[in-house]
């Protein structure tokens, strides 16, 4: 979890004391404790949070092999980004948004909430559209990702992406745009299972993305206009 | 340097009938729009290293206290420090440098007293993101909890606990403009007793709102970085040189050392603030990114997180009016009382009297007196401008009133609005006795009547426009007359021509979504007679590369970009001279066509705009100044109508429809015009049924270690705060621009912006209680268990 939205994991926010000892913050008394153990287990780490489903879905080159391995190491894993396979420095506590941002520069995805609340960092993972800022980063291994930059790839995603932009300039889909990437990768994923949607349709697939400025007549302009493009076969 | 007049440059066309190559033109698209969907824009938050020449940089955050009124007893950021980390807290700042201005200004971390549940006391900077988190656990900071006050009722009360010397009732007296800054009398016209002693129908009644958010998609930053002495400052703000101005002063350096931008404004590429509001004019993180970042001698990331930034930045405050309304029978109102009270947070930045020049202007009434008592309280940072400043809330307590005294007089509410709202020709200000430069009444409210098909759809006070099992529908009117906001002159911009027909405008103004970016450019480009936006660039915002044109806030961005059109005026003094000699015409003769530069008394004389250009040996840039005036009353008008659907059995409702005229003076940027509105108006189905920030009002609960304590808000997050989805978006939404010209406007263009929301909270609540037999709602929002309520009230009254 990226520093820059902390609003998780740091309680001393809400309460001023931390539940935990404050003396050590949680990384470092974990770590401690784990190295004092002498032999990590991967249950060690999998009982102490949410970060269980990263370890178990983790191939296993991934994993530490050796016993005395640090938990909250960076480790090097391939990512597929866009068609591309990028090699990339992950700690188990990293989200893909993080690493999509803060470590790969593609800003396109954004971080408006942080907590899986307003769609703003949609990504597709195997063309499933997926909230980046919850998604473990290590869970993404092995998986194919798409961002709004995935425009640039000559794909039957990317096809419906540029389908999608060019109408998103067209019918005005965006405002001041700081949710539309986001709006536009659901788009992408409800374009790609239903070639021509209802209203009801859209308004289904659109609906874990907020947009403040409340351009959602635009979205649904933009989203019908790729549609009947991308009928017309001429995306 | 071109003129800085108030009259209309040679170049303003106010004709009502003219036709435009781009002014209004329905094909132009978004200018930075492609780019922000591609991921090629970068905005503040997105700002990486390699976009401002650096290797690396630190990433910093906040430490908010967690109670609404607390002693500080310590701070011991040693742990954090011992870890490598960076961390400030109050002492660490320069004595005396304050955040905000007047006697509430106040340090961006404080050590001593909180005074809201989010101020921060510490800010911490790490190497990496995700040891911002690391190094804010290892501050401990130790509280003694004060007893506080949320509400203005509670504030007022006798023995309420006092946030500031001098009690909770801030400043005193009559200020700038008439504007109160104290409980005290703000208008009295006419004899408002005797009026109302001798009306055929009083009514008095109370309204509220609540506390809302901003929560612009894209929370509020900077990134700073120095160089030797010389601070940079990328920071998501709505005004660079406000910003530049503080850090200045903060640092006791000149102007010259600091420069300010929006995101990476001085480029093309630039601008991007993911939404403003009216929440990212300054922000605390401003100044201590460049106080970090010194310290640490690299360049420092300080974006809020979600819940920082909702907790710490400012709101749209709460405020309630009590009024007594007078009408005769035949429907003339005849008197207007009113006492208005704010809640405008810990800090007090509001007056209680914003809303009050609405009142007095959106109808005309003989006899009129306001008084308005701004109170101090614990719930939150300061309230503030979210999209208009206080007039949103004024027109809901307003239209809600206004509607009622319409139903008492059982007159149909568009009719009494028609017989008695201010409209031209001839308006003018009741208090400023100043003419508006401009008014869209009656137009827009008829033209709204038509469109929406009001007498069709209007059955009586009481009786829904159409009953369908359980399924009720209602319609409901309101109108508008809202002023611009503060517009702090002169605004300046410039215009350049490159050899090569390039042409570069300059605007210190920013875009925050509101399609700025596109209007500056149509604003330039229609004046050097240009029939498309392909060669025109558009560079904004920056301290270093353009100049100051005011705050981007209140509805004024067009209206203060009439500066280009003087910039223009500069530009062609300069050019024609040379274009004269060439074509052997008379400079003064020549004149812009489409894209061409003509002799008017010769037009097949004429020269190409790119060949005009090539003409020049280097760039030439011409400079504009605009004042805006203030001999006249610049406001927008308009009217709304709604059809509001609710379901008795569930108490569910859904905004069907709605219609909304707005005078907006001149459509520049049509896509963006009308999308702004249709925005507005969805923004405003969340201030009437969703967006209240609520807090757990109970004292001095021992908190449970990992939850909010006592005292805290409750939802400061998108998904309990409740912001509009696409599900909430009316099905079918009617925007229509009247073209009021308004003289002081480029090409007659007033502007638009907060315009969009004020009143359409209250045009779909004043549909919802035609739904309900006519049950008056009292408060923003109307949540589900007031729609309850109405259903009971209605079915008991045998209405249903």
């Amino acid at each position: 979890m990226a520093g820059e939205d902390s609003a998780r994991g740091n309680s001393n926010e809400e309460t001023g004391s931390n539940p935990l000892d404050t003396k050590m913050n949680r990384r470092k008394f974990l770590k401690a404790s784990a190295i004092s153990a002498g032999v990590v287990g991967l249950g060690g780490i999998a009982l102490s949070s949410g970060n269980a489903t990263t370890v178990i879905e983790t191939p296993t080159a991934n994993v530490p092999s050796t016993s005395n391995a640090d938990p909250f190491a960076s480790q090097i894993v391939t990512l597929n980004i866009n068609g591309k396979d990028v090699q990339v420095g992950v700690e188990p506590r990293d989200m893909l948004n993080n690493i999509l941002r803060d470590s790969l520069g593609l800003i396109g995805t954004k971080r408006p909430c942080n907590r899986m609340e307003c769609g703003g960092c949609t990504v597709l993972i195997d063309d499933v559209p997926h909230m980046s800022c919850t998604y473990p980063a290590f869970r993404a291994v092995g998986h194919k990702i798409i961002t709004v930059e995935g425009y640039t790839m000559s794909s039957p995603e990317a096809t419906v992406l540029n389908a999608l932009q060019q109408a998103w300039v067209e019918e005005d889909g965006g405002q001041c745009s700081g949710c539309q990437p986001g709006q536009i990768m659901s788009a992408t994923a409800l374009l790609l299972n239903n070639q021509n949607p209802s209203l009801d349709d859209i308004k289904t697939a659109m609906s874990g993305n907020i947009c403040r400025c409340g351009n959602y007549a635009g979205i649904i302009a933009s989203i019908q206009t790729a549609a009947l493009k991308l009928q017309g076969g001429s995306a | 340097m071109s003129s800085s007049s108030t009259e209309s440059s040679g170049l303003n066309n106010l004709s009502p009938t003219a036709k435009f190559n781009l002014v209004g033109n329905q094909t132009v698209t978004r200018r930075d729009i492609y780019a922000k969907i591609t991921g090629q824009r970068k905005y503040t938050s997105d700002i990486l290293p390699s976009d401002i020449g650096q290797s690396s940089m630190w990433y910093a955050g906040f430490l908010v206290a967690p109670h609404p009124h607390a002693k500080v007893t310590s701070i011991d950021v040693s742990a954090a420090q011992a870890a490598g980390y960076f961390a400030l807290v109050e002492s660490d700042l320069p004595v005396g440098a304050m955040f905000g201005s007047g006697s509430r200004a106040y340090p961006p971390l404080v050590s001593s007293e909180v005074l809201y549940p989010g101020q921060p006391v510490a800010a911490v900077a790490a190497p990496t993101a995700n040891e911002v988190v690391d190094a804010l656990n290892l501050i401990k900071v130790e509280y003694e909890q004060l007893p506080y006050v949320f509400t203005a009722e509670e504030a007022l009360a006798a023995g309420a606990p006092q946030l500031w010397p001098g009690g909770n009732v801030p400043g005193g007296g009559v200020g700038e403009n008439g504007a109160v800054t104290s409980g005290t009398l703000n208008l009295n016209l006419g004899d408002v007793d005797s009026a109302l002693a001798s009306a055929d129908v009083v009514y008095e009644d109370t309204f509220s709102t609540s506390v809302q958010q901003h929560y612009e998609i894209l929370p509020r930053g900077a990134v700073a970085y120095w160089s030797g002495g010389t601070l940079t400052v990328r920071a998501s703000t709505q005004w660079a040189w406000l910003v530049q101005v503080t850090l200045a002063n903060y640092f006791g350096i000149p102007l010259s050392d600091v420069e300010v931008s929006t995101s990476l404004g001085g480029y093309e590429d630039g601008g991007a603030l993911g939404n403003g509001l009216g929440n990212k004019v300054s922000g605390e993180e401003y100044i201590l990114a460049a106080v970090l970042a010194q310290k640490i001698g690299a360049p420092v990331k300080f974006v809020h997180t979600r819940l920082t930034h909702a907790r710490t930045t400012t709101n749209r405050w709460p405020f309630s009016a009590s009024f007594r309304l007078g009408a005769m029978n035949d429907g003339t109102l005849v008197a207007i009382d009113a006492v208005c009270t704010a809640n405008v947070g810990a800090r007090g930045g509001a007056q209680g009297s914003d809303a009050i020049g609405d009142f007095y202007n959106t109808y005309v009434c003989p006899n009129m007196r306001f008084y308005s008592i701004p109170v101090t309280t614990d719930a939150y940072s300061n309230g503030s401008a979210m999209r208009s400043v206080g007039e949103e809330q004024g027109h809901f307590l307003l239209e809600s009133a206004m509607d009622e005294l319409a139903h008492k007089l059982n007159m149909d509410p568009a009719q009494f609005r028609l017989k008695n709202m201010r409209q031209g020709p001839g308006a003018a200000d009741p208090f400023s006795k100043l003419p508006y430069s401009t008014i869209a009444q009656p137009q827009a409210l008829q033209t709204v009547m038509q469109a929406f098909g009001w007498s069709n759809l209007w059955k009586g006070w009481g009786v829904p426009s159409s009953v369908n099992g359980t399924k009720r529908v209602g319609v409901g009117v309101c109108i508008q007359n809202a002023a611009k906001g503060a517009p702090f002159p002169p605004s300046t911009s410039q215009v350049q021509v490159d050899p090569d027909g390039t042409v570069t405008v300059f605007s210190g103004l920013t875009d925050h979504g509101a399609g700025g970016n596109t209007t500056l450019p149509i604003l330039a480009a229609e004046a050097l007679g240009l029939t498309s936006l392909a060669n025109v660039k558009f560079i904004q915002s920056d301290t270093q590369y353009t100049t100051n044109s005011s705050v981007t806030a209140g509805s004024q961005t067009t209206h203060n970009s009439h500066s280009l059109l003087y910039a223009v005026e500069d530009l062609k003094n300069q050019w024609f001279p040379t274009v004269a000699n060439k074509i052997g015409a008379s400079a003064n003769n020549l004149a812009f066509g489409n894209n061409t530069i003509y002799d008017t008394t010769n037009p097949s004389n004429s020269i190409s705009f790119n060949d005009a250009a090539a003409l020049l040996t280097s760039s030439l840039k011409g400079y504009g100044v605009w004042n805006i005036p203030f001999n006249v009353a610049i406001r927008s008008t308009g009217a709304r109508m709604a059809q509001v659907e609710v379901d008795v059995e569930t108490g569910e409702v859904h905004v069907l429809s709605y219609t909304f005229a707005l005078g907006l003076g001149r459509t520049i940027f049509y896509k963006g015009a009308i999308h702004q509105m249709m925005g507005g108006s969805v923004m405003g189905v969340g201030s009437a049924f969703y967006e209240e920030l609520l807090v757990d009002p109970s004292q001095n609960v021992t908190p449970t270690p990992g939850y909010p304590t006592s005292g805290s808000w409750l939802n400061p997050n998108f998904h309990d705060y409740q912001i509009p989805t696409i599900m909430e978006n009316p099905d079918t939404p009617n925007v229509i621009p009247v073209e009021n010209i308004d003289p002081t406007g480029p090409y007659g263009a007033t502007g638009i912006g907060e315009n969009t929301i004020i009143a359409a909270d209250v045009s779909y609540i004043n549909a919802l209680s035609n739904a309900l037999g006519g049950y008056r709602f009292h408060k923003t929002p109307v949540r589900i268990e007031d729609v309850v309520a109405a259903i009971q009230w209605m079915q008991a009254n045998g209405t249903s």
